[in-house]
């Protein structure tokens, strides 16, 4: 019925949404068409169609001729009248955008960029808005959060329900050998395996049999139980006896199999890191109940606990590790932020967060749309004032091949020092690019190399952005570009670029140093097997772009960058993991 | 003769009898093994798995199940040869003069050997083939029983037919109808031999003292840490890396490890980095680089690794 349900569930607080439900709302735009309307323009230019000429309105053709005639004797310029502006620093190798005029031009017409402190749109405003609780939009990241928490609940169902039919199966055998190992009944014939009842004499036997005991560790939790080396075992198990041995490691592992697998990440995060620390901690519990204080320590096996200390769910509980702190002089008001845990009430609206910059594990747990702390929230009431308050701490990132194509390709952006703020010119941003591009960057003066990085790189970025995709980079899928038809925003990424310099020119084998160089440029068959199965696993194809890299010239320091990216070629080959046994009809 | 069927009797019952160390033909640039013994010691006491690249007679339209021959990794060859397990026989440059020339005594020894061979064969197949009767009448034997005490009466129909069945269904599959199907008379013609090797009759060239070890790639440094903390390996290709590393025998584990091995000031790209931890946590294993130190003070080896997994998965 409702084509924006989140718009449904936002409103269903306010109470006069609530006293008129039969009242048919205006049907706003579909996601799609915001979407299309938002980033309707492909590329940051203007462009002056002719009118559409309507048969019955004869009128029209004198519209279209008039818009002809505008553009014959006064041609309009396609760009914007004020260009974008960007910053050039070469000590950051970047280019920065600050204004947000370019900042919300540049990545909605076109998707240049991203936001220093996001994933790609710049969103860390609308996120610490949210954070604070005076804005309600909806991120990407928050998105993306979302679905890896949700994939994460997954894997810990899955980890539990796989465990609990592995219990099941085990009790079941375990019945299954009680009832071999109990006497013959008369009634019932005695099967042949009773001959030779299970029998923990030989020491042989009893490791077998402590080892079968084990659980297999399927759980972090298990595994960091588990001894390193068999030597470990054997050493534990060399002072005493036979029999004793094996009771002894039979009493270890009957002393873990309580604990729980953990089943949730609050619960992962709550494990200790060792041996060590399940004891430090058994014993803190066991000293504050003799001492009959009212402390409470969140403790990894939340099963423990229950049994020991009543938890109350509603006071806090403070995690410190290893010395207890009494709650009154908790980190609370050391660093003023820290939170409430709550190791037993593993909700899905608390989520925990860890930071580890100092030796011991601070953790706090937040609502999301609360504010960090309780003492804090009436300091938040008014969300006007934190609007004010908050200042942009993001800045808008370009790539040099992504501001070197609009600058030089397109001419929208106009880039300016960032130390002098004077416009650089084409020639002078070719090279200082070509200096930033490696790391560490050349010193100047810089002899042009026909395979230079970043002539190679800028020239498939050129490519590809002149027959229309949206190009981004792709180090994420280890990949030099990612091609999206439209954008990000509406689809993902359709296929992924590798740059090869391919060094074919005669001159490139003349003689035995430039031959051994080119073969130093050669990629090995794993790495593309690699590569291949990567953006296999993303589902998106490989595209191995080879740039026919011509031989050097000599005045080819001082030519115009017309003339230098005119003498090299791009060739295309799309490759596909392809098995016969799967691809079989 | 008496002696080398011994042997064989001997080669035939288990792997223990492989004396160290063993040959590995070198042909056409592959190192290859083409005795089943050996392969399986070394795969038992040296950790050292190989690849079957050979065809299987009966199943040839498959290659997901393969034969012998077994292909060394280069690696994996110098590895042995190290460890003075193995030695590498070009296989070619001593076949080719010895075989050419082989007359006299020798030749006949030889040609005596695969007679022996055919003729052992032959035997096997025989009995085989006389087990199989046996069974098979014993089942009718079985059957005409059971009906017999079903129907008594009408037993002296029934039997003429179902033996003709029975025998029909026993040699109908196996061999065509003949007038004269006696065993006998076929067993004197062995069957036809193709030896996997030639070794038996031209005795194998002394074992070399300082030879020529393998080439090998940079990676194998790391290859011998591996071997040397009891891991298994297999070629790595179809996982973008140098060798998986298995913790046991690969017919028991999943690989725990990609490993790829670098110089120890070898620049590695980031992009390798990014995609090989990504690979190698998509598949649930570890993605472990290694390299040598070039100036290590400590004893023997000074191969480290690190091992990297993508976070955001």
């Amino acid at each position: 019925m409702e084509n924006t349900p989140q718009v449904v569930i936002q409103d269903a607080g306010a109470p006069a949404e609530l006293a008129a439900p039969k009242q048919p709302k205006p049907r706003g735009p579909s996601k799609a068409q915001q979407l299309n309307k938002l980033y309707s323009l492909p590329a940051p230019l203007r462009t002056f169609p002719l009118p559409t000429f309507l048969p019955q309105n004869p009128l029209s053709l004198l519209h279209i001729a008039y818009a002809w005639a505008k553009q014959v004797i006064a041609p309009e310029s396609s760009h914007f009248p004020e260009l974008y502006e960007a910053f050039f620093s070469p000590d950051n190798r970047c280019v920065f955008v600050l204004e947000e005029r370019s900042v919300r031009g540049l990545w909605e017409q076109g998707f240049y960029g991203k936001g220093s402190l996001s994933r790609s749109e710049p969103s860390w405003l609308d996120r610490e808005k949210k954070r604070r609780g005076a804005g309600k939009a909806l991120t990407s990241e928050d998105i993306t959060r979302k679905r890896r928490e949700e994939r994460q609940q997954t894997k810990w169902e899955r980890a539990r329900k796989e465990r609990e039919a592995i219990d099941a199966k085990l009790q079941e055998e375990a019945i299954a050998a009680f009832s071999l190992q109990s006497p013959p009944s008369p009634t019932q014939p005695t099967p042949p395996m009773l001959d030779r009842p299970p029998t923990f004499s030989s020491w042989h036997e009893g490791l077998k049999y402590v080892y079968a005991s084990v659980a297999a560790p399927v759980t972090p939790e298990y595994l960091l139980k588990l001894p390193n080396s068999p030597c470990d075992v054997d050493s534990k198990l060399c002072v005493v006896g036979a029999e004793q041995r094996v009771e002894k490691i039979l009493l270890c592992t009957s002393k873990f199999s309580p604990a729980p697998a953990p089943v949730t990440p609050e619960r992962l995060l709550g494990l200790p890191n060792s041996l060590h620390d399940i004891g430090v901690k058994v014993i803190t519990v066991e000293a504050a109940l003799s001492n009959k204080e009212p402390l409470i320590y969140t403790l990894n096996f939340p099963a423990t606990v229950t049994k020991d200390v009543s938890i109350d769910d509603s006071e806090p509980v403070i995690d410190i590790d290893p010395l207890p702190t009494p709650l009154g002089t908790s980190m609370e008001e050391a660093n003023g932020a820290a939170e409430i845990v709550l190791n037993g009430t593993a909700n899905g609206t608390h989520r925990r967060k860890s930071v580890r910059f100092s030796p011991t594990v601070e953790e706090t747990t937040f609502i999301k749309s609360e504010p960090p702390s309780p003492e804090r929230a009436a300091q938040h009431e008014n969300a006007a004032e934190v609007e004010v308050a908050i200042q942009n701490q993001e800045h808008y990132q370009l790539t040099l091949e992504e501001a070197f194509f609009l600058s030089y390709g397109l001419g929208t952006l106009s880039i300016k020092s960032a130390a002098t703020g004077l416009p650089i010119s084409a020639s002078e941003m070719f090279t200082q690019f070509r200096t930033c591009y490696r790391f560490p960057p050349k010193q100047l003066p810089l002899t042009l190399e026909p395979d230079d990085p970043f002539v190679i790189s800028y020239l498939v970025y050129h490519h590809f952005r002149s027959l229309g995709w949206v190009v981004r980079g792709g180090i994420k899928f280890s990949v030099d570009f990612l091609l999206y038809l439209r954008g990000p925003v509406f689809s993902h990424a359709e296929f992924a670029v590798i740059i090869l310099p391919s060094y074919t020119d005669p001159h490139w084998s003349s003689t035995p140093e430039l031959c051994a160089y080119v073969a130093g440029k050669e990629r090995s068959w794993s790495w593309l097997h690699c590569v291949n199965r990567v953006i296999t696993q993303v589902q998106k194809t490989l595209i191995l772009v080879y740039v026919e890299i011509p031989k050097p010239q000599d005045d080819e320091t001082n030519m115009a960058v017309d003339k230098i990216l005119r003498r090299y070629k791009i060739r295309e080959i799309v490759l596909k993991r392809w098995l016969s046994n799967r691809s079989r009809d | 003769m008496a002696k080398a069927d011994i042997e064989d009797e001997h080669r035939d019952v288990g792997s223990d009898t492989i004396t160290e160390p063993v040959s590995i033909s070198l042909i056409a640039g592959r190192y290859l093994l083409f005795d089943i013994n050996v392969v399986t010691y070394l795969r038992r006491t040296h950790n050292i798995c190989g690849v079957l690249i050979g065809g299987i007679p009966q199943i040839p339209q498959q290659n997901v199940f393969l034969g012998l021959p077994l292909e060394l990794l280069p690696e994996e060859a110098r590895l042995l040869v190290e460890k003075r397990v193995a030695y590498i026989v070009d296989d070619t440059a001593w076949h080719k003069p010895k075989f050419s020339t082989l007359s006299g005594e020798e030749r006949r020894r030889y040609l005596d050997s695969l007679r022996e061979a055919g003729l052992k064969s032959k035997r096997a197949a025989d009995e085989g083939a006389k087990k199989r009767q046996a069974h098979g009448l014993a089942k009718e034997a079985a059957t005409r029983r059971a009906k017999g005490a079903l129907k008594p009466d009408s037993d002296e129909k029934d039997i003429p037919d179902s033996a003709k069945e029975v025998s029909d269904s026993l040699f109908g599959d196996e061999r065509p109808q003949s007038p004269t199907p006696s065993t006998i008379s076929v067993s004197n013609k062995p069957h036809a031999i193709t030896p996997t090797t030639t070794y038996p009759p031209l005795s194998l060239p002394d074992i070399p003292t300082e030879e020529a070890k393998p080439p090998v790639p940079s990676s194998y440094p790391l290859f011998t840490h591996l071997h040397s903390r009891g891991y298994f390996t297999t070629p790595g290709l179809r996982f973008g890396c140098d060798y998986t590393a298995y913790p046991g025998d690969p017919l028991r584990f999943h690989s725990h490890f990609l490993a790829t091995g670098y110089g120890w000031e070898e620049e590695i790209p980031m992009l390798d980095i990014v995609g090989g931890g990504r690979l190698g946590t998509g598949v649930k294993k570890g993605f472990l680089i290694g390299g040598a130190e070039s100036e290590s003070s400590t004893e023997g080896d000074n191969v480290r690794t690190f091992c990297i997994e993508w976070g955001g998965m």
